[in-house]
């Protein structure tokens, strides 16, 4: 285990002392996202901050990180600007302390809408065995063939698509089972 | 890339940051602890303002508000290896614009050349147990 793992797995024994500093990764990570995701748009505080509808002062006190607390409102308008999806969740104190040692700003930035819908649509999705809905990267187009040169005429070979793979998977959950 | 954090040791041996950090209330040392960790695992590359210049050359403030109260531990890049290390000069607070109390961002720049002149003046940063 990671050294600030070990201290905070020591440290977070204290409820009060636990709180606070998960507090303040909170803080720092929505100041990271928002950052991230306007230099990701290539835009400017102020551009951010006619997009979202509040002051551009707002935007700068939110990026480094100096608030308390922002409102469900505010943190919707932010989501409206940059076209994306708000997600709040509880979760464990381990979840969270894993979040503090892989937090990275190229984990921070998500694509808009419009170009989240073409990836979407372009992935497969199956149900698992465990009858969970998921979806995975394509591993090469359906009908795609291996090109051919005139030796191999007469010899078209399909490589594998999603399907055999997803077949392979089921395969294998009930070899496990 | 992980970053080496540093306190300023006073002439008598002292850690005068620790000093300061003890007399913060747990929930204010919690933050604290938070940013001196996200610095040392990335240094500025999350947030680029959180650490902001002040009057004084070379030092910068970091900016962390506590229960209405702004903490502003005062630090710097280096000075060894300014592209690898942080060091923590002082501890102060901001109080309607004006860093409290009156002559730190002047002490932290002072601690900054003392350390220039003598690296030995400091050690590993240390959080209060």
């Amino acid at each position: 285990m990671s050294k600030l793992l070990n201290r905070l797995l020591h440290r977070f024994g204290d409820e009060e002392y636990a709180h606070a500093y998960m507090e303040g990764h909170l803080i720092t990570r929505i100041a990271a996202q928002i950052h991230a995701l306007r230099r990701d748009r290539g835009w400017t505080q102020q551009e951010l901050a006619e997009k979202a509808g509040v002051a551009q002062e707002r935007v700068s006190k939110i990026e480094s990180g100096d608030f308390e607390s922002l409102t469900m409102k505010t943190l919707l308008k932010f989501a409206r600007a940059f076209d994306i999806n708000l997600e709040i969740a509880y979760s464990t104190f381990s979840h969270g302390m894993l979040d503090v040692a892989n937090l990275s700003a190229d984990k921070l930035v998500v694509p808009a809408r419009a170009e989240d819908l073409k990836r979407f649509a372009a992935m497969n999705i199956t149900t698992s065995g465990t009858g969970q809905v998921v979806a995975f990267a394509r591993v090469s187009d359906p009908g795609e063939v291996i090109p051919f040169s005139r030796s191999t005429v007469g010899k078209i070979v399909p490589k594998p698509v999603w399907s055999d793979f997803a077949r392979a998977e089921v395969h294998a959950e009930r070899r496990t089972n | 890339m992980p970053f080496q954090l540093f306190d300023y040791m006073r002439p008598d041996g002292v850690n005068d940051f620790l000093e300061w950090a003890q007399g913060l209330s747990k929930r204010q040392r919690a933050r604290l602890d938070q940013k001196a960790d996200m610095l040392e695992r990335v240094g500025m590359g999350l947030l680029p303002e959180t650490l902001t210049g002040s009057e004084e050359a070379g030092v910068l403030k970091m900016r962390l508000l506590v229960d209405k109260v702004q903490l502003r531990p005062l630090l710097c890049r280096g000075p060894a290896d300014p592209n690898a290390e942080f060091t923590f000069l002082c501890g102060a607070f901001e109080v309607g614009d004006k860093i409290v109390p009156r002559g730190q961002e002047a002490l932290a720049g002072k601690r900054r050349q003392e350390i220039i002149n003598n690296p030995s003046r400091r050690v590993s940063h240390e959080q209060v147990a």
